[in-house]
């Protein structure tokens, strides 16, 4: 009796409900509860674990069931056969005997037909009205040609737009472009002036490679001859003769700079003062910046026409329709040439490189 | 299936689709989300879906679709309300009607199993292959919907 206790009793409790106490415990919990009615628990609040108490009617047993055709047709089962006979998964000899078990039990018959009318008709007048949101549509650019000039002049905006954004530093005109671009490369222009003393000298002291673009003018031709000296003698053919003065003012001037200076001062037909200067640019001229490999920011010298047209038969189609002139190149940056676009509107031109 | 295909189909079974899930849902609005919803997902996999199946693809995703619908229109308690409703407007005794709201009384498997069987006449197997369900499991489910159906046009005594 000592053991239990009320602070253990219902641990105790517990295992006497659950049939776990032995037959000396029994008698001491038993004992206890003697001498503590009021520990004592009802029995409609302590729950029941009896298996008997846990049942399954017998209508949820039969629905649990499965039944097959060839059982015989009794009470229990008959439900299963009327639904199955208005379900029409019966075989017409089963059919036959639910019919005539029915017929022998009046009772049945009315069961029947409610098994019959629990079979729901779809209402026809309900539709999905929205049916057009379902359907599906391929989108076709039909074009019409009453209005392929506003598609062209679209795709034109469209076109200057992207190659607009495109381009970070770009050149709208030929102006800006030039002064730019003197700005970068020429020295003069910035801080040195820019004298006629200063563009003769640098004049005499280009390279001999640098004739062979240079054009002869009158006043050249007149400096040539008075540079020559006695051995000179005459050349029809004016390439030749051009590359033999060439050859000689490069000759003379190497080797005899200051001479050759005086001579052109002292010399009254051919001095510089009677003559109009040639518009050099120190040493920015084509003649000095080829050699030295530099880029060619010249914009008129990018030339076009031997860059391909990737849209070429777009462009022949829109200029066509709408007779205007559209053309579209663009060249790739490669080694050699650098990269460049021209786009031709109609009167507008646009067109860019990039190096 | 091609989208021509797609569209015929839009024709054929949009309807059938509606009040497949207007039957189930007894809320207009949201039968016509399941719709779209449907149609929707069909038109996702049309590339992959054969024609000559469409229907039961259909079915297979307006089904899926309305289960999902009502676990959550249940969370949110409104599925009881849409039955009470339902239940309150209708005061015709016509059979089809009481079957209607009968169908409330059965569980949302039941439901399906049970229309897919009575307005698109699916077998048990195609019904099977609809709710992903063993077409013995389909059976038992269409019996007993038809037994809690019974009792309840029984207890209103409206078939003689």
């Amino acid at each position: 009796m000592g053991k239990i206790s009320v602070f253990n009793y219902e641990a105790y409790y517990l295992d006497f409900l659950e049939g776990n106490l032995n037959g000396e415990d029994t008698a001491l919990f038993l004992e206890f509860l003697e001498a503590n009615p009021d520990l004592k628990m009802d029995n409609d609040v302590l729950p029941s674990y009896s298996e008997e108490s846990i049942i399954l009617d017998s209508e949820t047993k039969e629905k649990l069931k499965h039944h097959t055709e060839d059982e015989v047709i009794v009470s229990t089962n008959i439900e299963h056969f009327l639904i199955a006979q208005a379900e029409g998964i019966l075989s017409e000899e089963k059919t036959e005997e639910v019919d005539k078990y029915v017929a022998k039990n009046n009772g049945l018959t009315k069961e029947k037909a409610v098994f019959n009318a629990v079979y729901f008709k779809a209402d026809t007048s309900i539709v999905f009205a929205d049916k057009q949101s379902l359907r599906r549509r391929k989108i076709i650019f039909a074009p019409s040609w009453r209005l392929m000039p506003y598609y062209a002049a679209a795709a034109s905006v469209i076109l200057i737009l992207l190659v607009w954004y495109s381009n970070t530093d770009i050149e709208i005109t030929q102006k800006q472009y030039f002064t730019e671009d003197n700005k970068k490369t020429i020295p003069g222009n910035k801080e040195e002036p820019f004298s006629l003393e200063d563009n003769v000298a640098k004049n005499e002291t280009q390279v001999e490679g640098n004739r062979h673009d240079y054009i002869s003018t009158p006043l050249d031709e007149q400096l040539d001859n008075s540079l020559t000296i006695a051995n000179h003698s005459p050349i029809d053919d004016r390439d030749k003769k051009q590359n033999n003065n060439s050859s000689n003012v490069a000759e003379n001037t190497e080797k005899e700079p200051i001479k050759k200076r005086e001579y052109k001062k002292k010399s009254g037909v051919n001095s510089l003062e009677n003559f109009e200067l040639q518009p050099t640019v120190g040493e920015q001229t084509m003649a000095t910046i080829e050699p030295k490999n530099e880029q060619n920011n010249d914009y008129a010298s990018v030339h076009f026409g031997d860059v391909q047209n990737p849209i070429e038969q777009i462009t022949s189609f829109i200029a066509k329709k709408t007779k205007t002139t559209v053309d579209y190149r663009r060249q790739k940056k490669t080694k050699t040439k650098p990269s460049s676009i021209f786009v031709k509107i109609g009167k507008f031109e646009f067109s860019r490189k990039k190096h | 299936m091609t989208q021509k295909e797609y569209n015929t189909a839009v024709d054929d079974f949009s309807d059938n689709i509606f009040r497949f899930a207007l039957k189930h849902l007894r809320n207009e609005m949201s039968a016509k989300d399941i719709v779209q919803e449907t149609f929707a997902k069909v038109w996702e996999k049309h590339e992959s879906v054969n024609y000559a199946k469409v229907k039961s693809y259909l079915f297979t995703t307006a089904y899926h679709a309305i289960v999902d619908w009502a676990k959550k229109e249940k969370r949110s308690g409104d599925i009881e309300q849409t039955e009470e409703r339902g239940a309150t407007q209708s005061m015709n005794f016509e059979v089809q009607e009481v079957l209607t709201e009968a169908l409330a009384k059965l569980s949302e498997i039941q439901k399906s199993v049970v229309l897919l069987r009575d307005y698109e006449g699916y077998n048990y197997a195609e019904i099977a292959e609809i709710t992903k369900l063993s077409e013995s499991q389909v059976k038992v489910y269409i019996f007993r919907a038809r037994k809690t159906l019974k009792e309840y046009i029984k207890r209103l005594d409206l078939v003689v």
